[in-house]
Parts: structure tokens; sequence; C-alpha cells
């Protein structure tokens, strides 16, 4: 009798650090064949587009300079999403939250304006005060979920709008310029910028991000907190037969988060606009939850994603000087790869193999 | 196709099955006649489930045929095993909870219209419900009827299709030996009626009480089929390890020394405020084991949580040597040296994205000298998990390797090198030895004597009547979260503990 | 000013703007219902509204018929929503995580492709179209006050609310929706049945995303007749919730929609009127509502024990 095969598809235990890698690789390469489609559709050349966008994010001094600053608000907001979502903690509210440390920010020094310390004083003070903002806004729902189990996906994205809402209406009345028509309030003291690196337009805020992703990383794996944080993510009830009060947890990563996003509210506020102007964040929170995705819930893969988007973007702006392409083709561009990655990991955990037909 | 007179409704032929290296079913080959009940025997790990599922369609053997009515089989699913009449009872049930028995029963049923008779369709099937003799209220949720009519669900799943051939897998491991009496009257009522029953098991005193056959496997091979009226439970038994059977474990006798483990007058209530334990007291000496008897849900969990520290209870207290641990954190708890294996591994006690050091920490995480000052020593966790996979037998690649990985057998060696590499003052285990094969579980039974040997009590929760009887030396029963009282196992019979299992109290019975 | 609030003109406005702000969430909600009820959940109800607003106008500004925009709505819902299906049903990705990742593509594409057909957008040149008219139920229309609040609609409410009719028929009384329904509690149950869990759910998705779809097409299409940016500002997000809030019952749901339909239509009437409060009060009021609802409704027991688990045959 002729033995006869076919072909089983079957599930792997787990996926190794080299398919993790070469899963991304490939997700990357089919994304950018898909964007090219996507130019190339809507009328524009593939090529030209796409050497527009490196040009722009690293063809000068002066943009990867612009690249690294982009890369600074979310890097921070990628990090607050890592510590929530690796306790199955579902922050949608990074946007709120760095409003709420901007605010903060902005209330101590519209309030203090008297306050004659000198800048190595006060800049880590406002560093301070923006990380103690964003973390009270985000101990509502860490509290409500802590204490009475309520959706936190829900509550975070609801009191995105609302803080949003109260921000314009200071911006609109008590905190406003006076004589401005615009949504912004005075100018800051100067003491309280952020000082620039090297000489060029690159802030202080990038490097306080860094040092924040090398703390991420020793908090969760070198400290008790992180071990129990991911427990927790992991397997909520095995951890608390084993001591682990998860609801604490809950609370702390929401403050942890919060805070962290508040980082990156105050440091917009500081080293860019130097004053509270309404709509200064472009989206920088959501754009947290993608860079968390992108950079697989590790520090590591924060900082290369946030770099890479922080060049995408600039290098849509450079792309508009050659093209009519939008610059939101960058937005295009993240989803895409985000799923496309989604869908390789996936993908590349099945595995097929060729078995011996039964008769 | 009308199957000839005389010629046996099942014939399994060479059937081979492996997975891996494993050869789960090698050359399986036996008979099953029409309006039998026959049983299939052998232990966990022989082979049972695997043939089960090539017979009922879930999955296909290697090589070898299985002849269903004179027809060679060649389903592709459960589904069509069906349809042709072959059905399965499985051991952990497939319900909706929150829908009663119609809903679940004509859920997906081609006999079903695409518009619902809720009237018609119930009035169907308390008419087969009393054909058999199945009294349960189909209009219930299933969450709020008991186990064994639970099983009644799953099997007139069945019957509602119309099985020629129902397969049963251990369908009295959650029942007490009074419903076990029901269900086996519900069986004959069956195959008087031309259905044969396969029943899988690996109790002797079910084979002698209701087959006409039986097929002993043992480790994937078929060692003899005979006829039940021929033999008697020690022949089975021989046939079933291949060696004269020693029942019990063997257990040198230790005086028990002090208390270690208290429970006083405990009451608990369960998530919806419902009362799971009723005024319990129970001691547990240093040096024995006290098996604690129970059908699954009677307060077990409740008691174990309680004990634990992931429940407070309502009245009572816990004394864990000689301490009041009544109310305090599980941390608190498992710090003063009580050691416990949840009954589910993964769920309860083990993270399955860790690797094998971390969950070897777990719960420890926080003490020298694996954390100071909040710093987890890395190096030290290693060392102790190099340990503890030496120590143990552990079969891993190293203290590394993500515990999802690993087989059932060495998620409980894991789980049991994290708690008894402490102090131990008492340990509480529930099924500890669900699922695993025999040697894994002499592994277990082996490293809890270890441990009354080191001046440990150890509380056995178990609804494994037979591994009560085999390890503990004094048996508690559990019914309806009261304690229902508790004797020396030599003193007492399985019929007593059985029927106190159901309620039925010493002044009560005959 | 409380005095000129409760005139019944008045009253009766707010309820009939109650009505229209509340098919949107309802249409949304109802598409989640379905989901979730096989066990779905999906998260990226606010990018497929999005998506959805952004296609029905596109497609009724070019085909110059608002019927054939909602029709492009509901395909791109169902176009979005078949990769979210596709992550979670076939491939086994985390729920949320996919939720949010289609969440973040949808409104990376729907503005990529906003941005690229309607390049000058800005000022005074809006791109616009005539939205629906409200469509008058003949007869019942008469009722004094009723007929202005409930047969004074859009024909998108109209099939909004036969469709929580069609759903609760569907869901308790025909077999499929048994089956539906048993797949979200213990979805082993149907497989062993021999149903296919894998096309259900993926089933039970699209619709979702057809109904969210549908849901933004309301918006640009009834509402407003214009597409800008964040037009569905969270509505999708509410849906969720009210999905919990209304317990996953098609009618608490269609109580809950009208609630929050009544809090946006109240929004917006008192600021007409010239309340003496801070109009981003308004604004905020449906968002700091939502909040609370959820806090209520936290102990709901609805839930589909099998909402959020992938199934696995073993």
């Amino acid at each position: 009798m002729t033995k006869k095969y076919s072909l089983r598809i079957e599930k792997r235990k787990d996926i190794g650090f080299a398919m993790s890698t070469i899963s991304i690789i490939i997700a990357l390469l089919v994304s950018l064949l898909v964007t090219a489609g996507v130019i190339f559709l809507s009328g524009a050349d593939p090529k030209i587009v796409l050497f527009a966008i490196a040009k722009g994010s690293f063809g000068s001094k002066n943009a990867i300079i612009d690249t690294l600053i982009k890369s600074t608000p979310i890097m921070l907001t990628g990090l607050a999403t890592i510590v929530a979502f690796r306790a199955r903690v579902w922050n949608i509210g990074q946007e709120g939250q760095l409003f709420a440390g901007a605010m903060a920010v902005t209330f101590v020094l519209l309030t203090f304006p008297n306050l004659t310390l000198p800048a190595y004083v006060l800049i880590p003070l406002l560093m301070l005060v923006a990380m103690v903002g964003g973390a009270l806004w985000g101990s509502i729902p860490g509290y409500l979920k802590a204490k009475y189990n309520v959706n936190e996906i829900i509550v975070t994205v609801m009191l995105n709008y609302v803080i949003l809402y109260l921000m314009t209406f200071l911006l609109n009345g008590a905190w406003q310029e006076p004589g401005s028509f615009y949504y912004n309030t005075i100018k800051f003291p100067e003491s309280s910028w952020l000082p620039l690196l090297f000489d060029t337009r690159l802030h202080l805020g990038f490097v306080i991000a860094v040092v924040m992703a090398g703390l991420v990383y020793f908090l969760m794996w070198k400290f008790k907190l992180g071990f129990e944080i991911r427990a927790t993510g992991d397997n909520p009830i095995a951890s608390t037969y084993k001591g682990i009060n998860t609801n604490r947890i809950s609370l702390i990563v929401m403050l942890i988060s919060g805070a962290l996003a508040g980082l990156a509210g105050g440091i917009e506020v500081l080293g860019i606009h130097h004053k509270l102007i309404y709509g200064f964040s472009s989206a920088f929170g959501f754009t947290g939850i993608l860079i968390a995705l992108l950079g697989r819930m590790h520090p590591v893969g924060v900082i290369i994603a946030s770099i890479f988007f922080g060049a995408l973007h600039n290098g849509a702006s450079a792309m508009q000087i050659y093209s009519d392409v939008p610059r939101s083709l960058v937005n295009l561009i993240m989803g895409l790869i985000i799923i496309m990655m989604l869908m390789w990991e996936a993908i590349f955990t099945y595995r097929i193999r060729r078995v011996e037909n039964v008769g | 196709m009308n199957q000839k007179e005389n010629s046996p409704i099942l014939v399994v032929d060479n059937i081979t099955k492996s997975y891996g290296a494993l050869v789960a079913n090698d050359r399986i080959k036996f008979e099953v006649q029409k309006g039998h009940v026959h049983c299939l025997l052998g232990e966990n790990g022989a082979g049972k489930s695997t043939l089960a599922k090539c017979i009922y369609g879930a999955s296909k053997p290697d090589s070898g045929s299985i002849k269903f009515k004179d027809q060679v089989t060649h389903f592709s699913s459960p589904r069509e095993a069906i349809r042709q009449g072959i059905g399965m009872v499985h051991q952990h049930f497939v319900l909706a909870e929150p829908m009663n028995a119609v809903e679940n029963i004509i859920v997906g049923e081609e006999s079903t219209g695409a518009i619902l008779h809720p009237k018609v369709e119930t009035a169907k099937i308390q008419k087969l419900a009393d054909q058999y003799g199945l009294t349960l209220d189909l209009s219930l949720p299933v969450s709020q009827l008991s186990v064994g009519e639970q099983q009644w669900i799953e099997i007139l799943k069945a019957l509602y299709v119309g099985v020629d051939l129902l397969l049963l897998d251990e369908p009295t491991a959650l029942l007490t030996p009074q419903e076990v009496d029901k269900l086996f009257n519900i069986i004959r009522k069956m195959t008087a009626d031309g259905i044969t029953i396969i029943l899988i098991t690996h109790k002797l005193h079910e084979v002698m009480d209701i087959s006409q056959r039986v097929t002993v496997l043992r480790k994937g091979k078929t060692v003899a089929t005979v006829k039940t009226s021929d033999s008697t439970k020690a022949s089975l038994a021989e046939l079933l390890v291949g060696r004269e059977f020693d029942f019990r474990v063997n257990k040198e006798k230790i005086e028990p020394g002090d208390p270690v483990l208290e429970l006083q007058g405990l009451t608990i209530k369960r998530d919806n405020g419902t009362i799971g334990v009723d005024d319990f007291t129970l001691t547990v000496n240093q040096g024995e084991i006290v098996g604690l008897a129970g059908v699954s849900g009677n307060g077990q969990p409740e008691l174990f949580d309680a004990c634990v520290g992931v429940r407070s209870p309502e009245e009572g207290k816990i004394i864990l040597g000689g301490e009041e641990i009544t109310g305090l954190s599980p941390l608190i708890i498992s710090n003063k040296g009580l050691a416990s294996v949840p009954q589910d591994r993964l769920r309860q006690g083990l993270i399955s994205e860790f690797d094998v050091q971390e969950n070897l920490i777990l719960g420890m995480h926080g003490n020298e000298p694996y954390s100071k000052f909040s710093l987890i020593n890395w190096s030290k966790v290693k060392t102790h998990a190099v340990d503890m996979i030496e120590n143990f037998e552990i079969a891993t690649r190293g203290p590394d390797q993500k515990v999802k990985q690993l087989s059932g057998g060495n998620l409980q060696k894991v789980l049991l090198a994290r708690e008894v590499s402490k102090d131990v003052t008492a340990l509480i285990a529930s099924s500890p030895t669900r699922g695993l094969d025999i040697n894994a579980t002499y592994y277990v039974y082996k490293r809890f004597l270890d441990l009354l040997h080191e001046k440990t009590g150890i509380l056995l929760i178990s609804e494994d009547l037979d591994e009560i009887y085999n390890v503990s030396d004094r048996i508690a029963v559990i019914f309806k979260g009261k304690l229902m009282g508790i004797y020396n196992t030599e003193d007492v019979t399985r019929e007593k503990i059985g029927l106190l299992m159901a309620g039925v109290k010493e002044e009560d019975s005959d | 000013m409380w005095a000129d609030i409760f005139q019944v003109g008045l009253i009766v406005s707010i309820l009939a703007t109650a009505v229209r702000m509340g098919t949107i969430v309802l249409l949304g909600a109802l598409g989640e219902l379905v989901a979730e009820r096989a066990g779905v959940l999906n998260l990226s109800v606010e990018g497929m509204m999005l998506t959805g607003a952004f296609a029905g106008f596109l497609g009724a500004y070019y085909s110059e018929s608002l019927w054939i925009g909602v029709l492009c709505a509901a395909v791109a819902g169902i176009l979005i929503s078949s990769i979210f299906g596709l992550l979670v049903v076939v491939f086994h990705i985390s729920q949320e995580v996919s939720g949010l990742s289609v969440n973040i593509f949808a409104g990376g594409l729907t503005f990529y492709l906003y941005r690229t057909i309607f390049p000058d957008v800005g000022g005074t040149n809006i791109p616009a179209l005539t939205p629906f008219k409200v469509v008058d139920i003949p007869i019942l229309s008469d009722i004094p006050i009723i007929g202005r609040i409930l047969f004074q609609q859009y024909a998108l409410s109209y099939i909004a609310f036969f469709m929580v009719l069609v759903i609760a028929f569907y869901l308790y009384r025909t077999k499929s929706g048994l089956i539906l329904r048993t797949l979200g509690e213990n979805p082993r149950a149907v497989d062993m049945k021999g149903v296919n869990v894998t096309l259900y759910r993926f089933l039970a998705v699209l619709f979702g995303g057809m109904m969210a779809g549908l849901a933004g097409s309301f918006i640009t299409l009834a509402s407003v007749g214009i597409f800008v940016a964040d037009i569905t500002a969270g509505r999708g997000w509410l849906a969720i919730a009210i999905v919990i809030f209304g317990d996953w019952k098609p009618a608490k749901i269609l109580w809950a929609s009208l609630f929050f339909g009544l809090i946006d239509g109240l929004q917006m009437q008192l600021q007409a009127v010239g309340v003496d409060l801070p109009f981003q009060l308004f604004l905020a009021m449906p968002y700091i509502l939502t909040t609370i609802a959820v806090f209520l409704g936290r102990k709901k027991s609805g839930a589909p024990q099998a909402l959020g688990l992938h199934y696995i045959r073993e």
C-alpha cells in the first residue's frame, strides 16, 4: 500500500526569540510593500516619497535632532502603557494623564509667578509636579478598579474627554493669556524651560525619557513590585493565592502609568512650547499605546519604536515638500505595521508538518 | 444498512495512535457486543482517553481500523460519529451554565427548527427523561443543578439524537455511591433498550457491578478482554498492573503529635452569599494525613480558600502551629508555614508565562534570600531552581523554561517543590494527583510521606474516594459544608463513607 | 432660567433629540452586543464608527445618493471588522490588543484617505452634503407630543429601533441565536455539536462592524452633513459602555442608549437656551455620566462567561 501524506497545521507552544524577530522583520517588509502600493494608488511615486521620508528622518543633523525631540513624549507614554498593560490594566487614558501633568505644571507656574528658584531646583520640582498630576488623574480609574472592580477601559477613555474640556475651559478663562484670542497661557519663566543639549534644539526631556526607560526596565525585572506586576498580568488568580494583592497592584500601576504620562505632558510644555497651549499634544497619549504594542511591551522596544515613529513623522513633514501625499500617511503606516506585526507573529506560531495518512 | 445478527456492534482492530514519541495506543484490539455494558479498564495514562477519541471521531488513529455495525468508520468529527450513532459523555461536562437543560440539549441540533418552540421541545425531552428515569428540572439554569443532574443532561444530549453506542468517560468520578447506583440503573435501562455502553473507568468495583465484558489496557496495549462473570477484583487488578496489587500505599505508622492545623467552628460564605462551610471543626496533627472526602462542591473550595487566606470566614478560627491565622493575608499565612497545593494547578497555582525559577519563588519572592529591600537577587533564585530541579526530578530544559511547556506531572512537581522547600508546619492539598499518571501519583505520595517524617501534618482534600482511602490515617467527610463524621481509616467502610458523603447520618442509616 | 427649561416645547425638543442622538450609540451597542454574546470583545468600535462615518460621507458625496452612502458605511464597517475578526478569531491574538490595534489602524486609514481625497479642506472650503431629512410616519406623527418625539425621526432611527426587535427575536427565539448565546457561555459545548465556532464568531464580529459603520453614517449623513476629524467623539466607547450598563440585553440597551441620547440632547438644548454654565461642562456631561453609569453597573451579571476568552479546540 503506497503511503499517502497530508499536511497538517499545528500550533507551537511558544515562539522563540529568533522566530519573533523574523516575524517582525517580515511584518515591516510587508508593511513597506503595502505602503508603497497605497502611495502608488494615490498617484504618487513611492520611490520619491519613501526617499523623502528617509531623508527627512535621518538625512541631516537637524533631522535627527527633530526625530529625537518627537520621540520623547511618545516614549514616555509608551512606557506608561507598558507598566499598565503588563498588569492587564488597560489604561487608555494616557492622553488625559498627559494633560493632567501639563496642567499641574501650569497650575504651579501660574499660581506662584514670583518663584525665584534656580533652574536646577525648579525643573526637577516641576518634573515631579507633572508626575504627581498625571498620577492623580490616573488614580481615579485605578481606585475605581481596585476597590469596585469598575472597567478601566471605559473610565480612562471618558476621563480623557472630561479633562480635555476642563483644560479648554481654563484656557478660555482663568488661565488665558490676557489679550490673546487663542487658547494659551502666558509664556512661562525662563528658569522653567528645559535646558537644551549640545547647542541644539534637543531638550533635556529626551534624556529624561531614556532614563525613565531604564528605570522601568529595572522596576519590571529586578524589583519585587515588577515581579508582582507581571505575575498579576499573567495570572491574577494564582497571584492572589500566592499572596500578591492584585487590587493594590492595579492601583499602583495606574499611579505609575499616570505619572509617566503626566511627565510626558510636563516635558512637552516645558521643553517645546514654554506655555500651555491648546493642541500641544498631537495624540501623544494614544500613540503611546501603539508604541507599546510595537515595542512588544518592553522598554527597549519602546525606545526603538518611539524613535522610529518620530523619524516617520519627521520624514512625513519633509515628504510634503516633494509630493502631495498627506502627512497622515504616517498614521496609516503605523497602524498597518502594528496589524502586520500581530498577524505575522500569529502566523509564525503555526507550523506545517507532513503527516502520514491513515488508511 | 443493518448489522448482521450476532455480530459485534464495534470491532476495534489494531488501533495505533502516537503523539510525537509517546505511543498512546499500541495495536489495541477488542470487540463489543450489542446491548452490553463493556468496560475499558486502565489506570491514568493507560490510553483509554486516546482510544475513546478514536472511537467517537475526535481523532484519527495512525493505523488500524474501527468497524461500527460492520462498516469501517471514517469519522471526520464527533459530529459525524453522532449522526452514525456513536456518542460520548465526557468527564468534564460541556454545558452553558446560565442556560437550562432544554437549551443545552437542543442547541445546534439539526432537528431543532430555525424558530424555537420551547414548549414542544421541552415536552419531547421530558418524555425522554421519564423513559429512562432521569428526574431533573428542565427549566432551571444548569448552574443550579447538582453534578449528577448535569451529567444526566449530557446523557440526554446523546439520547436525544438517538445513539446506538454511548461512551461514558469516568462518569462516577464526581458522584456519591448513591448517585452512582442511580446512574447504573439508568444504564441498565438503556441497555435493556438495545443501547450499547462503553464505560471507561479505573475503578474495579464498578466494573464488577455493571459490566458484562471488560477490556484491560496497560501502557497503551490491550492486556486482555474477559467476561466479568469469570473475573474477580483481584484477577482484574492483576491484569491491570501486572502484579499482585497492594491497594494501600505502604506506610509506616507514625505516632501523631501536636496539632498543626486546627479548624474551629468555621462558617464560610460563598461568593453568591450562600453558606459554603457550616460550623466545621477539624484538627490535623503532626505525622498524620487527614483525608477530607466529599462530593465536589460541598464546601471544599471555600475551606481551602479560607485556610490559605483568600477568603475570610464569617465565624470560627483557623490555627496554624498554635498561632491563629484566621483572616490573615495569604502572604502572611504562607510565611508562617502553611504549604498549599490548589486544585487547579495552572489556574490557581502557577504563572504559565513565567519560567520555572520564577514560579519556584512565587509567594516567597519578597523574602530573603531571594530579595532584599525589594530588589530581587536573581542568582540566588537560579541556584535555588537548579537545586529543586534536581531534587524533585523535574523534567525541564532549565530554570528559564516557561512553565506552560511542562507536562502535568512536572507542573505538579514544580508546585510541590515550591511548597515543600520552605519550612512547612502543615500542608493542605486539593486533588493533588488529578490527571497524573501512576508514576507521578506515587511520587506525590512519597513526598507527602517525607513531610510526615518532618513533623508536618497534611489535610488532603480529594473527590477520589480511593485516594482518600489509600493514603489517609483518618477520614473526615464534608456534606453541604458540615462535618459529617471523622474516623480512623481502619475503623470505617467505604460504604459508610459513601453514605456520609450523601448526607446520610449515623442515626438515619439501618 | 429653570422656568424656561420646563416649557413643554423644550422638553419635547430635548426628548426628540434624545432619540436622534441615542440612535448612534444604539446602533453601535447592538452590533457590539451580538459580538460580545458570541464571546468576542471588540474594542475597535470607535475606529469602525469613524471609518463608517467617512465612508458614508464619501459614498453619498460622490454618488449623490444618501442611501448609497449608508451602504458604503456598512461595507466599510464590515471590511474593518474583518481585520479584527481575522486577528482574534482565526489567529487567537489577545482581544484587547487586537481591538486597540485595529482602532488605531482604522483611525489612521480614515484620516489618510480623508486628506488624500479632500486635500484642500479648510476654512470656508468644507465639502458638505445635504443630510437626510426627517421622515414623518403618517398618522402616528400627528399624535401630540409622542408623535413629535417618536415618529418624526430619521429613517435610520426607525431602522435602529426595528433592529432592537430583530436582534431580540434572533437571540431568544431562533436556533441560530441560541447557538450564538451558547457560544458566548461555553464555546466547547457548541463545538462538540459540530457548529463552526470560528465562522460564527467571525460573522458576529462582521455584524458588529456593519452596525458600527451604520452608526457612523448616521453622524455624517443624518446629523451634520460634513466630515471632520474625531467626529465620533468617543461614541464608540460609549456603545461599549452601554452594552455593560444594559446587562447584555437588547431592551435594557435600548433604554440606556436613549438615556445617553438624552444627555447629549440636553447638552445641546441647554446651550441653545443660554443656560449660564460653562459650555464645556455640557460637553463633558455625557462622559462624566458614562463613568458614573459604569460604576453603577459594575455588578452586572449578564456578561457572557466566555467573553474575552479564546476558544482553541483541544
